[in-house]
């Protein structure tokens, strides 16, 4: 056989495998998941929620949440997640069927916020997270919770502006030097608000079947 | 231009030696403008994109930097710094490269160079584009794959102009042995196309769940990197050692087994960047089996580029090609190496959502491809400009910018990687609870490490002006006259090997 044909044959064919064997293949399988119904509780899980939760999904995605935090929950076979009390169980690929796949999240450098908005019943760990004020203030400059953090300060999705009239319900309880001036009040933007409806519908606790992957049991934590 | 004189065979070497010259000259000139146009253009970025990364280095431990801004908040300053990387600097200096050599190698002239230029023209409209959109906060999220799905449209869209001339190139060649420097071109111009195309079109799609995005994202982020810019520099590597040595490959066959093995085990990895994660065990299984594989191809090139140097080593200390060469294919061994041991589960896990995967990316980018590059571009550049480089020194200060900024940047990387991975992880057993090991411990770690990190990124990027300075005086033919020895680092003593 002639160079060239047989060149580009080989190049073509060892992509070609490995494209099919390996992203066919997976697509296959995690390609065309759907939503676990379970009908004696009459539960869907997930919800397609939309709306500002989507929004919020954008603003998250967009200002690189995701180069910090992951929202991988893994078993106590691959990390001590559990133990950490980032989730009741691991997560699984339909945990993540509305979601994007970048919301995986690249690196730990802040904690794992798969389940932020886990009822603290379920997962009693960090309940601190499910305050939405909590949360506003912690975006607006997380030094504020905490001197040493890292984490940028996300100002730029609030508005300081002059109180008129009343305080507005929304604006932010800041005290000592992070308070603004007298008479001024900083409230959150839209996509502020939406980043946090997002994160509060982060909850991957719902049990499983075996079929998608989830145990028999309700978590394998040790 | 390969018709010998018949009438005086006592001539036929030297006329043979004028006419490969006349050759050589032809295909140079051909090339001029656009492959300068190239290399200017990735030059350009390489310095965006190195600010951009001493930027997010310093936001890292120094949260408080231009916090105001919203255009460079950490987050959107990563993808942007990393897709400027990949795009701007190491596929428009890479393709540049290629071009070249392939000219060479097939001997035929690089044809239609307007056309070229107006795929570089649209590479730039394209970059430009995903980047401001990055910036101001519609990035996608995916690894080297953040810009909306157009801005990638744009790249293919003239790549299709580029790509094809270096496919052109190869079916025009002049009959004869097709050297294995070819074969690498060839694989990376066809497999680019696929991977971007492929990648863009699955992550863009709403109808693919996430888990399945993310397992094409790993993917095509280990492929980009290990398939694409990989198969670039050992192309260089494999025409740049045994032209400046004077002497072939150590081993032909070695190296042509070396390829194909390359060709099939590259594109199973990806996906051991996911281990524990949300996606079958068998995806995970198979990206630490391809790893391991590729162990194999990757002592083939080792062992030739190490043999045909046997006996030459001393050539690290005179010619700045085989230094900045010889120190990138080090680098592809050592990083291959380290990228098969983190594909286990028991390492992985400790360094899968840390910052030593992003400095191993980046070590590949940089300490490979780029180091091996930048050797490409100081033996192509004088052969273009009709000048040779002007001095010595500036190439030393680039070399040791390069070489000891981004090797403290590194090192400090991979440790930080492993003590937030370390601590993370942290076993109940050896007497710490987890709670005890907060997050906090592991940031103050983090953020000790990085600040030498930064220092070491700082020192590259001074590394990088130097070599951009004298470009320019290149550009402006502000060099030693040409005929004369090329530029050195010490003269070759005569009567030395």
């Amino acid at each position: 056989m002639k160079p060239t044909p047989l060149l580009f044959a080989g190049i073509f064919a060892s992509f070609a495998a490995a494209w099919l064997g390996l992203i066919v293949a997976s697509d296959k399988q995690i390609g065309s998941l759907e939503a676990q119904v379970d009908a004696e509780n009459e539960t869907v899980y997930p919800l397609n929620v939309g709306g500002i939760v989507e929004r919020g999904r954008r603003v998250y995605i967009g200002n690189g949440c995701n180069q910090c935090h992951t929202q991988f929950v893994r078993d106590a076979d691959h990390g001590k997640d559990l133990a950490r009390q980032w989730g009741t169980r691991r997560t699984v690929a339909i945990d993540y069927l509305y979601a994007s796949g970048a919301e995986l999240g690249l690196n730990r450098i802040g904690p794992d916020l798969a389940n932020v908005g886990t009822d603290p019943e379920v997962n009693p760990g960090r309940a601190y997270l499910r305050d939405p004020k909590w949360l506003l203030v912690h975006l607006y400059n997380p030094r504020i919770h905490n001197p040493a953090s890292i984490m940028p300060s996300y100002a730029f999705l609030f508005e300081k502006r002059k109180i008129q009239g009343q305080r507005s319900d929304s604006a932010l309880p800041l005290e000592g030097r992070y308070s603004p001036a007298f008479g001024e009040e900083v409230v959150p933007t839209e996509d502020a608000k939406a980043l946090v409806a997002y994160l509060l519908s982060l909850d991957r606790s719902h049990p499983v079947s075996e079929s998608n992957g989830g145990q028999a049991a309700a978590s394998k934590a040790k | 231009m390969s018709v010998l004189s018949k009438d005086q065979p006592n001539k036929r070497s030297a006329s043979a030696d004028d006419l490969d010259q006349v050759e050589r000259a032809l295909i140079d000139a051909s090339a001029r403008t656009p492959i300068l146009c190239f290399f200017t253009t990735a030059l350009v970025w390489l310095m965006v994109q190195t600010t951009l990364w001493v930027i997010a280095s310093l936001k890292l431990h120094w949260p408080e930097f231009l916090e105001s801004c919203s255009w460079l908040t950490y987050g959107r300053v990563v993808p942007a710094q990393n897709n400027l990387m990949i795009y701007g600097w190491a596929s428009l200096a890479g393709i540049g490269v290629t071009l070249w050599i392939l000219a060479r190698l097939c001997r035929v002239a690089l044809p239609r160079p307007g056309l070229l230029l107006g795929g570089l023209g649209l590479w730039n409209v394209g970059l430009i584009a995903g980047t401001l959109e990055v910036l101001s906060g519609n990035g996608r999220g995916f690894e080297y794959l953040d810009y909306p799905g157009y801005a990638y449209a744009l790249l293919l869209i003239s790549y299709a102009l580029i790509g094809s001339w270096g496919i052109v190139l190869f079916l025009k060649r002049r009959p004869g042995h097709v050297y294995i420097s070819t074969w690498y071109f060839v694989g990376s111009l066809l497999w680019f196309p696929w991977l971007l195309a492929s990648a863009n079109l699955l992550v863009s799609s709403q109808a693919i769940p996430g888990a399945m995005q993310a397992v094409v994202g790993a993917w095509f982020a280990q492929n980009i990197i290990m398939l694409w810019l990989s198969a670039i520099a050992l192309g260089a590597i494999y025409y740049l050692i045994p032209k400046v040595l004077g002497r072939p490959i150590h081993s032909y066959y070695l190296a042509s087994f070396g390829f194909w093995t390359f060709a099939i085990f590259s594109v199973w990895n990806g996906v051991q960047r996911l281990t524990g994660g949300p996606v079958p065990a068998w995806m995970v299984t198979t990206g630490v089996v391809a790893a391991i594989l590729l162990l194999i191809p990757v002592a083939t090139v080792t062992a030739n580029y190490w043999l045909t140097m046997q006996g030459r080593f001393n050539l690290v200390y005179h010619s700045p090609t085989i230094r900045f060469v010889f120190f990138g294919a080090i680098a592809y061994t050592v990083a291959n190496v380290v990228s098969a041991i983190t594909s286990f589960r028991s390492v992985g896990t400790l360094t899968q959502h840390s910052v030593f995967s992003m400095g191993l990316d980046q070590m590949f980018v940089f300490a490979f491809f780029s180091m091996v590059i930048f050797g490409a571009m100081y033996y192509i550049v004088p052969r273009l400009v009709g000048c040779e480089w002007l001095s010595a020194s500036f190439i030393k200060l680039h070399f040791w910018g390069s070489a000891y900024g981004f090797g403290m940047a590194i090192i400090m990387t991979l440790l930080a990687g492993l003590s937030q991975g370390g601590l993370e992880n942290a076993n109940p057993a050896e007497g710490l609870t987890t709670a005890a090991v907060d997050f906090m411990a592991t940031q103050q770690y983090l953020t000790h490490f990085i600040r030498g990190r930064t220092i070491g990124l700082i020192l590259l990027c001074v590394g990088q002006l130097f070599f951009a300075l004298h470009f320019l005086f290149m550009l402006l033919r502000l060099g030693r006259p040409s005929g004369s020895q090329p530029t050195l680092f010490e003269p070759i003593q005569e009567g030395a090997k």
